[in-house]
């Protein structure tokens, strides 16, 4: 039974052919399933194919996890090799489809990624890197600056 | 159909970054209020807080009052809205002090334990606490809520080689995972007190910095149970620890 294949199709119209047990992974096709369970092919309307593609390499990475250490600590190492490959513009978009497509462990993953990229940039390079802009008012800054003085250190207040 | 490119990480929703928040130490979480009017209240909905005395004890009167202001304030709306899951706090008295002239003696500790209360008081699952107190409290640093706590999963306590006398009531039937780092027990309490008082226990960790004398680990639960001496020399002396666990995982010495 568990060798049933199952197509996901991305927004840009690639086709997948993965085991069922891969495509469970995805917690929104592991609903779908339960749902109804004639379903082969599954249109995915909000990621495109080349991150569709990455969410699966991920999941048939993880599919069957085994508890031992040996396998945990291999998988981990797999895990950051992975991550690696990956820019920020990419990173978000891995995220967001993983957020879409309900698979946990690469949620997880993707933000402690990014978590680890955020935590030795300063407010004003984590704005560049990430593409945040600024809608502050200088006054509005500033207050924000003394409501939150305890996070700052001196490097981040501009110089007057 | 084109694809729709993201450059941005405010493409993502509050939840993912929230989630991301989270992973951070609250001091570089906080940081990120400055980003734009969208991030000024993000960090505060994470569920954990990650604090150290660095900030508790600032030379600058308005940075120790505004981080005071944070903490408790958190920990007051906690009640409106998402609990509370993981609290690490790392506390120096004695280096606090020093930082400070006119902290007395017990004042920071008496801060510290209330947060801790507090965090206990709303049902916090994972506690990691390094505090070193000028006073020794009857528990030796830490306030005794700390062992009673239904709820706590994971608990780590580190001071530097105090020895812990533990409450006559010590409780914890939710702790799963425990991590000990240099904490002497008073007439071999950690065997016939604390593990006894931990029935859900798996995940056993003792470091220490030097020697530790033989002791027996008896429990029926613990599934990975590890013991690392920071000084190797000592290992082949104190390699005596002996156990007496069902256990049929991967034990770690």
């Amino acid at each position: 039974m568990s060798s049933n294949k199952i197509v996901l199709t991305s927004s840009d119209g690639e086709s997948f052919e993965v085991e069922e047990v891969v495509a469970r992974k995805l917690q929104i096709v592991g609903h779908m399933l339960e749902d109804d369970c004639v379903i082969n092919e599954i249109p995915l309307q909000n990621v495109t194919g080349d991150i569709l593609s990455m969410v699966i390499e991920y999941c048939k990475t993880h599919v069957d996890e085994e508890e031992s250490e040996e396998a945990q600590t291999k998988l981990k190492t797999w895990d950051e090799e992975f991550m690696k490959k990956f820019d920020i513009k990419t990173l978000l978009q891995i995220i967001l489809a993983a957020n879409y497509l309900n698979v946990k462990g690469l949620l997880d993953l993707v933000s402690q990624t990014i978590a680890d990229t955020i935590k030795d940039y300063t407010p004003e390079q984590i704005r560049e890197v990430f593409g945040v802009e600024n809608d502050y008012t200088e006054e509005e800054e500033a207050e924000v600056r003394k409501e939150n003085a305890w996070a700052f250190d001196e490097a981040d207040t501009p110089k007057p | 159909m084109e694809s729709v490119s993201i450059c941005s990480i405010d493409c993502l929703p509050d939840d993912c970054l929230i989630q991301i928040l989270s992973l951070l130490p609250t001091k570089e979480a906080a940081s990120t209020s400055l980003l734009s009017k969208r991030w000024r209240t993000l960090f505060t909905f994470s569920p954990n807080l990650d604090c150290n005395d660095s900030i508790f004890c600032h030379p600058e009167k308005s940075k120790r009052k505004s981080f005071r202001h944070f903490v408790y304030n958190t920990l007051a709306n906690l009640q409106g809205r998402n609990c509370i899951k993981k609290f690490s706090l790392k506390f120096n008295e004695a280096e606090c002090m020093s930082k400070l002239k006119n902290l007395r003696k017990g004042q920071g500790s008496f801060v510290v334990d209330r947060w801790i209360c507090n965090a206990l008081e709303h049902g916090v699952s994972e506690l990691h606490l390094r505090i070193q107190n000028e006073l020794l409290w009857p528990c030796g640093g830490f306030p005794s809520e700390v062992f009673t706590s239904t709820t706590l999963v994971k608990l780590s306590l580190g001071t530097r080689s105090h020895i812990l006398t533990i409450p006559w009531d010590t409780y914890l039937p939710a702790l799963k995972v425990l991590f000990l780092d240099s904490i002497w027990f008073k007439d071999d309490k950690l065997l016939n007190v604390f593990l006894v008082a931990c029935p859900a226990l798996e995940d056993l960790t003792i470091h220490e910095e030097m020697y530790r004398k033989a002791e027996v680990i008896s429990s029926k639960t613990i599934k990975r149970l590890s013991v690392t001496y920071n000084n190797s020399e000592y290992f082949y002396d104190s390699g005596i620890i002996s156990l007496d666990t069902p256990c049929d995982g991967p034990l770690l010495l």
